[in-house]
């Protein structure tokens, strides 16, 4: 912007002084040479050439020379004025694209700030629970207390996750339990937050090792799917029996294992899914650093309520 | 700015306790008109804690674009 202001009062400065001046002799030098050729006529006239007659001539014939240099000059003058202002704008076209940037580089800053301040928040409310159950005599029920923080902390997390009103996503913690019927280690929904919420009864119940949350409980690793219909993924973590929107609905999938002391003693799992390829990612791990924050969270208040029953942090039959 | 002169005096530290307090009579709480009240206060907690964490980051980027 200060380039542009120096150009624009050059361009002044040019424009003005140089024709102020260059207007002043041309003016002057076109009195001279119609004052010349009046004295040149007059001359004729008489029929009796002078010597005033022939300085008459000489002058007008400075006068012209001088004009035709001069308005040459203004040309040149025009010439470069113009190109200063083509440089001005240039810069000026220049100036507005900075502009541009920065106002978007504001809003990413203001969103992500946004975003953060959020996460901040719902971590405080975690640690408010944890302290609420440590100083309490009471015994909370774990499932109760999950679900409080995800109802709690609903919108801060839909915020720090980046979801927007577009997106199906949904956010389900599930608990390693042993099913009863086939002794198969197993996770099933307690507690869940979507777009669209529906009964928990009908969530997914996934075996150890099958889709991302079998895989993240069976490896004790986080899985990241940042597109589920990447060709290059095959049927890897797809389900054998899908529902109709599934292909739509889950596209970018996090799965964190909740737990603190290695695979032995995982409680669960954290899976956050969401309707937009490529949310999740690990190359750009800001939604995903939230999923392993918060499975982080869950697993600490899940140890805390059960260390205050006096039950270890181990599968439990469903 | 420090966080307190953009709040009246209110501090993070002095949301948190309030957080803490509304949590705690929360899970204490049997009657379900006071566990509206409690939950309805911590969302406002969270809120007005979350838009004083940005207050100063706000405020630097407000200045440097005065700056500028």
């Amino acid at each position: 912007m200060a380039d542009l202001k120096a150009s624009s009062r050059a361009i002044t400065n040019l424009l003005g002084t140089r024709s102020n001046i260059l207007d002043g002799f041309i003016v002057v030098a076109k009195l001279t040479v119609l004052a010349g050729t009046g004295i040149i006529g007059a001359a004729r006239i008489a029929n009796s050439p002078g010597v005033v007659t022939y300085i008459a001539v000489g002058v007008v014939l400075v006068a012209g020379i001088f004009t035709l240099i001069a308005e040459r000059s203004a040309s040149t003058t025009l010439a470069e004025a113009r190109t200063a202002m083509d440089i001005a704008l240039e810069q000026e076209a220049d100036a507005q694209n900075v502009l541009r940037k920065l106002e978007a580089a504001e809003k990413a800053y203001n969103a992500e700030l946004d975003r953060l301040s959020h996460f901040q928040v719902a971590r405080d409310l975690v640690r408010a629970i944890l302290e609420g159950i440590a100083t309490s005599s009471s015994i909370f029920e774990e499932n109760a207390v999950i679900e409080l923080i995800l109802t709690q902390a609903r919108r801060q997390l839909y915020l720090a996750f980046g979801f927007e009103m577009s997106d199906f996503y949904t956010i389900c913690v599930y608990e390693r339990v042993i099913d009863p019927d086939t002794g198969d280690t197993v996770l099933k929904c307690r507690a869940n937050k979507r777009a669209i919420d529906c009964d928990i009864g009908k969530a997914t119940v996934w075996k150890e090792g099958i889709g991302a949350a079998g895989s993240a409980l069976a490896s004790g690793q986080e899985v990241v799917v940042p597109d589920l219909s990447d060709p290059a993924l095959g049927s890897l973590y797809k389900l054998p029996e899908k529902k109709t929107d599934d292909d739509v609905n889950y596209r970018s999938i996090v799965a964190e294992p909740i737990g603190m002391d290695g695979k032995e003693k995982l409680g669960g799992a954290l899976v956050v899914t969401s309707s937009r390829p490529g949310h999740f990612s690990v190359r750009n791990r800001d939604y995903v650093n939230v999923a392993q924050s918060l499975a982080g969270m869950l697993a600490l208040t899940v140890k805390l309520v059960r260390a205050k029953r006096g039950v270890t942090l181990v599968a439990s039959h469903s | 700015m420090p966080p307190e002169a953009a709040s009246n005096g209110i501090t993070t530290a002095s949301l948190d306790n309030e957080l803490r307090e509304a949590v705690e009579k929360l899970m204490a709480a049997s009657d379900q008109a006071v566990k509206q009240q409690c939950l309805a206060l911590i969302q406002e907690l969270l809120d007005r804690k979350a838009a004083l964490l940005r207050a100063p980051f706000s405020e630097k980027v407000r200045r440097i674009k005065e700056a500028a």
